[in-house]
Order: C-alpha cells, then structure tokens, then sequence
C-alpha cells in the first residue's frame, strides 16, 4: 500500500542559495540518488523561500520540503532505507537545515519525523499496487502490445510458440 | 523541474487562519473514518473522475510563522488544465479545502482560482518518478491487464493449439483498450 511522508524543516539563514545549488546538482531520472531507494513512487525537495501570512510582518522563515509516495510499511521505515542508500546526498541537503543533527543516523530520522506534517486528506489513484507491481505490469503491457501485432502475421498453429516468445511461458 | 517525463508536481503553501485550521483537522478525521468504514465520501468520488491524478494531498501544518495548508499533486499535463479540471469537476470538494484559507479565490469562476494557483506553486528543485513515461490510464491499464493476464495463463495450459489461439485472440480483442 502507498503511504505519504511530507516534511517541512526550516533552512538556516544565508543557506538558501547553497541548498538551491545543491540540489540543482543532483543527477536526475534514474541516477536521482532516490532512485537508491526501491519503492519510492514520486519524491520532491522543494525551497518554500517565505511562510508567514501576508499581513505578518515577522522574521520570514524559509523551508525545506520533503515530499514523497512510498510502499514502505511506515514513514520510519522509508527514512531508515533512505538514510542507509543515500547517506551523503541526504547529508549534503539537510545539513543546511536547522537543527540538523549532523549525521544521517537514527538521530536524523527522529529529527525529520518531528518536522513531519500531518498527513491530512489524500486521493491516491493506485493504493494497493508498489512500485515494483506496477513496472511489471508496465512491461508486460508493452509485451503483449508487441504480441498483438506479431499476432495479426501468425496462424493459429503459431500463436502459441509466439505467445512463449513475447509474453512469456504459461 | 517541475515535469519528469508525463508526470507533472505541484506544490501550493496557504497561510490560513486558526478557526479554518481547525475546521479542515475536523473535516479530515470524519473523512478518515468514512474511509476506514468503507465508505466512500462524495469529494472522493468527483477526485477520481480526475483520471490524471496519481496522488494528491493536502496537509495542515503548523509552524511558529502561522497556520498552513501544504497541497502536493503527481498529475499527468499542463498544470493550467489540471487546476482547472479541479475547478469545475470537484467545485465543493475545492471549496471544502480551501474556502477559509488566506487570500485564495473560490474554484468558480476559474480564471482567479487558476491565477491564484499558478501564481503560488513552488518551483520543484529536485523530482523523481519511478515510472515517467506512464500516466495514471496507462499504470491503471497495466494493473487490470496483469491480472486478465494470470487468468488467462491460467486457461491456457491444458488447452490444444486451436483453442489456445482462440483464447488469445479473445483475449486480446477484449482488452484492445488496456494495451
């Protein structure tokens, strides 16, 4: 089942712009240091730059954002898998964070739970599937479209030997 | 880099006021437990006519500068068709989160609460997706396919090489749509 983990951690002041180039840096597509993380559906660091109602004229604040989708059993669980597979990149991110314990550790992810938002109110299109789940499916798909056509060109005698070929054995 | 491959991320941050804080908490726990009952809300449902959503949230938080609503969305397109989809197709639903919250537009008309939303999503600095180039109808496609599918490897085995091929061919013109 997809679950939701949405963290807000406050960036330390003049740090912006170094996070910003940092995460700019990141490899993207499959060499995303989150792609390290099997299960992740969707994930996203966004720089909130200013939260403070518009008639407050306060100290502006501005976050970091940690959203992500994953088939873990729970928000730990995911946080402990990200700290082991991407022990540095998560490092060179949150380090510009306040109260970053200053190591990924367990530490670490008792400080993100305590930055984490109430889960609130979803709409998930495909709750029970997982990732893994879901790119078998994508490929069998792809499969029997390529079956589809092979099939318009074979007899019935054929059909099955080709089945084997595109499909896979019964 | 708010798009990978057909997947596009929104995220929206509204300051609201207490008492509207309050009232979508409230209105979360009653929809939380209509889901944990099996029933199903009407804002549910109209959601998920939306057929090019794979996850939306929305989150109350409260930080030392205030009191917030955090909307996140996967979707598949253009941002401006998928703010206005929501607009006209989940009105209430729109208004039932974000009516009381600061500065933001009613759903209807669509241009304002489009502007409002255009105007306020975060740039995305970083965005991975474990499957780019599928949309929300083709990873549903794919799921219902893969079941048919273990049916139908199923009936295959004991069967002679003309019903096989009558079964797949079966097969395949009943699920023209789903490959």
């Amino acid at each position: 089942m997809a679950r939701e983990l949405c963290v807000l951690t406050p960036i330390l002041p003049d740090h912006r712009e170094a996070l910003a180039a940092g995460l700019a840096g990141l490899p993207e597509g499959e060499a995303s240091p989150l792609a390290r993380v099997p299960g992740t559906h969707f994930a996203r660091w966004v720089l909130a730059p200013s939260l403070r109602p518009p008639m407050d004229p306060g100290r502006e604040t501005a976050y970091l954002v940690f959203a992500v989708e994953f088939d873990h059993r729970n928000a730990t669980a995911y946080l402990e898998d990200l700290c082991r597979r991407l022990p540095e990149e998560a490092g060179r991110v949150w380090r510009h964070c306040a109260g970053y314990p200053g190591a990924v550790d367990h530490l670490f992810v008792s400080w993100l739970l305590a930055h984490r938002v109430d889960p609130g109110f979803s709409i998930v299109a495909f709750p029970s599937a997982t990732v893994a789940e879901i790119r078998e499916a994508l490929a069998l798909r792809a499969r029997l479209a390529a079956f589809a056509l092979a099939a318009q060109r074979f007899p019935a005698e054929r059909l099955r030997q080709a089945w084997r070929e595109h499909v896979g054995a019964e | 880099m708010e798009t990978v491959g057909r997947w596009t991320a929104i995220t929206v941050i509204t300051p609201m006021p207490r008492w509207w804080d309050a009232t979508l908490r409230a209105n979360f726990r009653r929809l939380d437990r209509r889901r944990r009952r099996g029933r199903r809300s009407r804002i549910m449902s109209n959601l998920e006519r939306l057929s090019f959503i794979s996850f939306a949230h929305w989150s109350p938080v409260r930080l030392p500068s205030g009191r917030y609503l955090v909307f996140q969305s996967n979707f598949n397109g253009a941002a401006k068709q998928y703010v206005e989809a929501f607009a006209r197709i989940v009105t209430w639903g729109m208004r039932g989160l974000w009516a009381g919250a600061t500065g933001v537009p009613g759903p209807l008309p669509v241009a304002a609460f489009e502007a409002y939303i255009m105007d306020q999503r975060l740039p995305v600095d970083h965005y991975y997706c474990a499957y780019p180039e599928a949309s929300t109808k083709m990873v549903l496609a794919a799921l219902e396919l893969r079941e048919r599918h273990a049916a139908l490897q199923r009936r295959l085995a004991p069967l002679d090489e003309a019903a096989s091929a009558a079964a797949m061919r079966a097969f395949l013109t009943d699920n023209q749509r789903r490959i």
